[in-house]
């Protein structure tokens, strides 16, 4: 329990000393939000100094801080220079777009990795297992962009090349907008898979060939445990120890989004929605997204810890 | 069931496909980001598109881009030109269906004329004041006398009538703030708004009770693609009809040979170009750069054609101008002004004899200079240009003479969204090789390059040079102001000051016999083309993909296909 409250308190520091450098770490960065975001023939100087006293960028620079930590003890984010919306609101909204689209995936590549890993554990050393391994390595070295170009390339007729929902479609049943989604979501969700699974494979292979060397798989075999036993009862809970590390951090990162995806197959989500952030220089978005990420990362690597006391009993925590 | 039962039942029944049939939609697929449906803050060409079917403005540019009446029925305009009575047509609607008429015009022009949104400066600070003259009719008042045409494309440049007065504040306590925060949901034009989703899609409906010609179609969609593979891949799969300006070359041919589908090239108003940095104010001064013989030289070092034609296939013009050879422009055009001949040997030859030699031997040319830096004389932190055109600096005795050696060694930035400009630049800079002259093409972002170009104060001009491009809006007043003195931290990139051209700008915008008015413009054209702030590499071909499942679409020169005649006009194709 002392563990735990000692590790609760180090995440807040951690977020608040990642909040206070990055507030500042935004302003250092070359770039003008007023003269990004207003743009065309006739705006003069005096028409960027109106706008920057209308995001409150003329204010002297601790004022903004510490306008900023007030706010957001307050729940209030602030609102989005290039979007004009609340941040909180956008962020929801994307947030909730980006997780509809990753949550499956990344299950799907979870389960698919986890399980060719065992099998080409299992095969180790024979085609099978020398099969699985170039084709895992190989998606997951391809560039995401380009496969997910590659795929829009190739079925973009049959499946939708862009945004989440067919603008405009009058969906007469719930059932009938899961359709439409599924359509959308299916080319993205695939690039998604294909790339990621090579990671959870190559780490549970490796894991689960070493365990299977150990002289208690030996031992189960002459007891005359079955092979699928030994691997279910005993080999794969020892190998899920760093798989479950690997899991818990890649998952904080999902949060980001996956900008790369999003932009390629147009999904309105949070990675997009950073992107678009720094490029526009939305101070209060880019703000919001790492107060988000870093509550995720913090919380996922929290978790990670409680989690492996659990898995594993030899581990004791004073 | 009784024959009259059956009778309703077949009708019933025939009906319901009727019932259930889908709106004719025209979709369009673009990499554009609407930043605002607001008149008064939006500044982006395709937010322009769809404001300008929500709204109706008081003039509106034809398919040549001539200004033409929109809601304008009837005009008198005094001899001196400070004196217009206008009369609306009758039968405007607002989309809640409140009528249009005089008295919200009125209101409009007032409330913008009293807070002056910042982006709606240009069009109306040339108004002294509005009245309403009739129920339909109204006066304006300028301040001064310009060109006929030139107001009318800057009253037709925004739809000015797009606050309806029913919903906004009264005129005593309509304020800036208000104008620019105010989000339009009830338009006056021929679509109305039902959905927008920022980065996704708008979705407009055809407006039933609109009081001029309405379109055939009933729902027009533009939905947003993160790429251009992405938009061709959409018009390919029917997901959307047409794909709004392609500008990767590689999938002009895949459209093409599609069949269903072709491509429409139109003469643009955007141009790309190289930017110098002629300022001379501060630390930043690059003395090699300021030295007319360096960048003439560079001018023989660029093969206009061979660019044309390796980068963008032969879809893009080569008009050595700031004003392109299309819509209304060709009458202001200077013709007689012709491509530096592009000879490299020559331009090795030119630095040659002003003293640019390669002494160390690695191939690029240097030279000793002595150089004077001018701070500029500021006024509340802006600089200030004198009535006769010229920059005012500070005293004499505060200028700072240097000497130094400089290198031909120049770094070239080239902004995210013109990253086809790299591809130039790695042809141009083998010619410029040949004489003594190196180039570093690289890409950057946009923010950072603003940053570097105009800085906190807007007089930075912390670069070398810079692959760029501006769309240059239906007027040549536009970009002449952008080169003149006036622009300097503003939006001037390349701090160009000549005063005599400064002087040539204000002219020709009082100027007002059209012909006067074009010989003044060409004698602008004459001293960019002479001193070279920019070179003028081409203009680019707007290139729209789109399907032949639909017919009626209007080529409006200088913006292509996707236009407000379009959408009022296009059908399926029989």
């Amino acid at each position: 329990m002392r563990y735990i409250l000692r590790r609760l308190v180090e995440s807040l520091i951690t977020v608040v000393l990642i909040l206070t450098v990055t507030f500042f770490l935004f302003r250092v960065i070359p770039g003008d939000p007023a003269r990004i975001l207003v743009r065309g023939p006739g705006i003069t100087r005096e028409v960027i100094e109106q706008y920057e006293r209308l995001f409150g960028l003329d204010k002297p620079l601790v004022v903004q801080f510490a306008l900023f930590v007030k706010e957001t003890f307050r729940g209030n984010l602030g609102v989005s220079f290039a979007y004009k919306t609340p941040v909180l609101e956008l962020l929801l909204e994307r947030m909730g777009n980006t997780l509809v689209l990753l949550v499956p995936a990344t299950v799907l590549s979870i389960l698919l990795g986890l399980f060719l890993g065992v099998l080409a554990a299992w095969k180790r050393g024979r085609p099978l297992d020398f099969a699985l391994q170039v084709i895992s390595l190989g998606f997951w070295s391809i560039p995401t962009f380009w496969l997910g170009m590659i795929l829009i390339m190739l079925f973009g007729r049959t499946f939708a090349t862009g945004g989440m929902i067919t603008a405009g479609a009058a969906h007469g049943s719930p059932w009938s907008y899961l359709a439409d989604l599924g359509k959308h979501m299916f080319l993205p969700a695939l690039t998604l898979v294909l790339i990621m699974h090579g990671q959870y494979f190559m780490i549970m292979r490796s894991q689960l060939a070493e365990e299977l060397t150990e002289p208690y798989t030996r031992t189960a075999k002459a007891k005359g445990l079955s092979t699928s036993r030994i691997l279910r009862a005993h080999v794969v809970p020892n190998a899920m120890l760093p798989v479950t590390t690997l899991i818990a951090l890649n998952l904080a990162t999902l949060v980001a989004g996956f900008i790369t995806i999003e932009t390629v197959f147009s999904w309105p989500g949070i990675g997009k929605l950073v992107y678009r952030a720094i490029l526009m220089r939305d101070y209060p978005v880019l703000q919001g997204i790492l107060i988000f990420l870093s509550l995720s990362i913090v919380s996922a690597n929290f978790i990670a810890d409680v989690l492996y006391t659990v898995l594993d009993p030899r581990i004791r925590y004073r | 069931m009784s024959r009259n039962g059956w009778l309703l039942l077949v009708l019933a029944v025939g009906a319901l496909p009727l019932a259930a049939a889908e709106p004719l939609t025209f979709r369009v697929g673009w990499e554009a980001e609407i930043p605002s449906l607001n008149p008064a803050t939006n500044w982006a060409e395709e937010g322009g598109f769809i404001i300008g079917v929500m709204f109706d403005g008081l003039y509106d540019l034809n398919e040549k881009s001539e200004p033409v009446p929109l809601l304008v029925v009837d005009e008198k305009i005094s001899d001196d030109l400070l004196t217009w009575d206008l009369t609306i047509a009758e039968g405007v609607t607002w989309h809640d269906g409140e009528p249009l008429t005089a008295d919200d015009v009125v209101y409009n022009l007032k409330a913008l004329l009293k807070t002056m949104p910042p982006m709606l400066r240009g069009n109306l600070e040339f108004i002294e004041s509005v009245e309403k003259t009739g129920e339909y009719s109204f006066r304006l008042h300028m301040k001064y006398a310009q060109p006929e045409r030139l107001t009318k494309v800057l009253l037709a440049d925004v739809p000015l009538v797009f606050l309806p007065p029913q919903i906004c504040p009264p005129l005593d306590e309509i304020t800036q703030e208000f104008i620019l925060e105010y989000d339009p949901k009830i338009g006056n034009g021929p679509f109305k708004l039902v959905e927008w989703k920022k980065d996704q899609h708008v979705i407009l409906e055809a407006y039933e009770g609109y009081w001029g010609k309405k379109p055939y179609i009933d729902r027009l969609i533009f939905k947003r693609y993160d790429s251009e593979t992405a938009t061709v891949e959409a018009l390919l799969a029917g997901e959307v009809d047409l794909a709004f300006e392609i500008t990767a070359m590689t999938l002009v041919p895949r459209i093409k040979r599609a069949k269903g589908f072709d491509v429409s090239a139109t003469r643009s108003q955007w141009l790309h170009d190289v930017i110098f940095n002629l300022a001379d104010w501060n630390e930043n001064i690059r003395p090699a750069l300021l030295q007319p013989e360096v960048r003439q030289a560079l001018a023989h070092c660029i093969d206009v054609e061979k660019i044309i034609k390796l980068v963008w296939l032969g879809y893009a013009q080569a008009t050595p101008t700031i004003l392109p050879d299309a819509g209304p422009f060709p009458a202001f055009r200077n013709t007689e002004i012709s491509y530096y001949e592009f000879d490299p040997e020559k331009a090795a030859r030119i630095l040659e004899e002003h003293g640019w030699v390669d002494r160390d031997g690695d191939g690029i040319r240097e030279k000793t200079l002595t150089y004077v830096i001018k701070p500029l004389k500021l006024v509340d932190g802006k600089h200030v240009v004198a009535p006769d055109g010229h920059l005012e600096r500070v005293p004499a005795e505060e200028w700072i003479v240097k000497t130094g050696t400089f290198k031909l060694d120049f770094e070239v930035w080239i902004e995210t969204s013109y990253s086809v400009l790299l591809r130039v630049f790695e042809i141009i800079k083998e010619d410029a090789a040949v004489a003594g002259i190196r180039l570093r093409p690289t890409v950057m972002e946009g923010a950072k390059m603003y940053d570097q170009i105009w800085g906190e104060d807007g007089y930075r001009a912390d670069f070398d040079i810079l692959g760029w491009g501006w769309n240059i809006g239906p007027d040549p007043t536009f970009i002449l102001e952008w080169l003149s003195a006036y622009q300097i931290g503003g939006w001037s990139d390349s701090n160009y000051h000549n005063p005599e051209f400064t002087g040539l700008y204000t002219l020709q915008k009082k100027t007002l016999d059209p012909e006067k008015r074009a010989e003044i413009i060409r004698r602008a054209q004459e001293l960019v083309h002479r001193d070279l702030p920019y070179i003028i590499l081409y203009w680019p071909d707007k290139l729209d993909g789109y399907s032949l499942a639909w017919t009626g679409h209007v080529k409006q020169e200088l913006v292509g296909l996707c236009n407000r005649m379009t959408f009022l006009n296009v059908r399926p194709a029989e």
